[in-house]
């Protein structure tokens, strides 16, 4: 990071290599738009372009680009809501893939409208610590809040999820008996 | 966190925040909580239930990286250099008054170029006062004409 912040594009661009499918993936999940989660990595890199130099070295670098990403798929959603209507929006991969069974599509078409209806908090928790596999400690420093503010998050989404995907629970409770 | 001072409480809170899978749970607590849980009938049955919302949220594929983004990204450098960009923001902020020195400067050189180019209106004028003040009628006449409008060659 210091050499970015010195404008070392070289350092940039192994950045790039090491995080960018990661926050495309952060990014697409928390809005379920691939067009839009692309527009997000963007403007992450450009901030991390810009604002190399704020990043300071308690901070792990993943853990910063999260963050920016985070608050930049913040900005989106706002901009989006008024005027996107959700029927609209393109769900990438919400159709069966050639490998995928009608019955995953129909699930994962739930789990995306389930995680879509979460609050924004709770959905940014899930999808860092069960999709991008982060840990307790790297998550909560991600969103900017205690351990203890992310367990509660995660309960609370994951309580909500169980709730909104009961139906598909017992398809799935079927399918695996 | 040890065996022995890890509560039932806190290994349903690991398993209703993280799953039913204990490589996500915090590495501190993982062992002693794996051991409690396998003792205990109820923890089984709620990580049993949190591994089957594990599983239809793994139901979402898993988004596809795109080489051409990083590509883009990569050209970031270039093109969003904090720099050329204050440049390109002060260039669109003095456009217009950048236009308006250089068309000064312009008409400068030209004039300075051609010292003879008529300039129509004040140039007619001030010679035909200066004419009529000293008497000479022919320049005052045709400097007057041509200080209105008039083609001297038609009048004349």
């Amino acid at each position: 990071m210091p050499r970015v912040a010195d404008g070392d594009s070289a350092a940039f661009r192994l950045l790039v290599d090491r995080h960018a499918d990661r926050l495309l993936g952060f990014a697409q999940r928390m809005l379920g738009d691939r067009a839009t989660a692309e527009d997000v990595v963007q403007d992450t890199y450009l901030s991390l372009w810009r604002k190399a130099g704020d990043w300071t070295p308690q901070a792990r670098v993943s853990t910063w680009l999260y963050r920016v990403a985070r608050n930049a798929a913040l900005d989106r959603l706002r901009r989006l809501k008024p005027t996107v209507d959700p029927e609209d929006v393109t769900l990438i991969d919400s159709g069966p893939a050639p490998d995928r069974g009608l019955h995953d599509a129909a699930t994962a078409d739930k789990v995306r409208t389930a995680l879509d209806a979460l609050p924004e908090r709770q959905r940014a928790a899930i999808v860092l610590v069960h999709y991008e596999g982060l840990s307790g400690a790297d998550a909560s420093a991600a969103l900017d809040i205690s351990v203890e503010a992310l367990e509660s998050l995660l309960a609370r989404g994951r309580r909500t999820l169980r709730q909104a995907l009961a139906d598909q629970r017992a398809e799935l409770l079927g399918e695996v008996r | 966190m040890t065996q022995s001072n890890i509560t039932k409480a806190r290994v349903l809170a690991l398993v209703e925040a993280y799953g039913g899978d204990p490589a996500r749970w915090p590495d501190a607590e993982r062992e002693a909580a794996v051991a409690l849980l396998s003792g205990d009938r109820d923890l089984a049955r709620a990580a049993d239930e949190a591994r089957h919302l594990d599983m239809m949220l793994d139901a979402l594929p898993v988004p596809q990286p795109n080489p051409a983004l990083r590509v883009a990204l990569k050209d970031i450098p270039e093109r969003g250099n904090p720099l050329l960009a204050l440049i390109a923001g002060w260039v669109g902020l003095w456009r217009p008054a950048a236009g308006l020195a250089a068309a000064a400067v312009l008409g400068i050189v030209i004039g300075a170029a051609n010292p003879e180019l008529p300039l129509p209106g004040f140039q007619s004028t001030t010679t035909a006062v200066v004419a009529q003040a000293t008497g000479d009628t022919d320049t005052y006449s045709l400097a007057a004409a041509s200080a209105v409008g008039f083609a001297t060659q038609d009048t004349f």
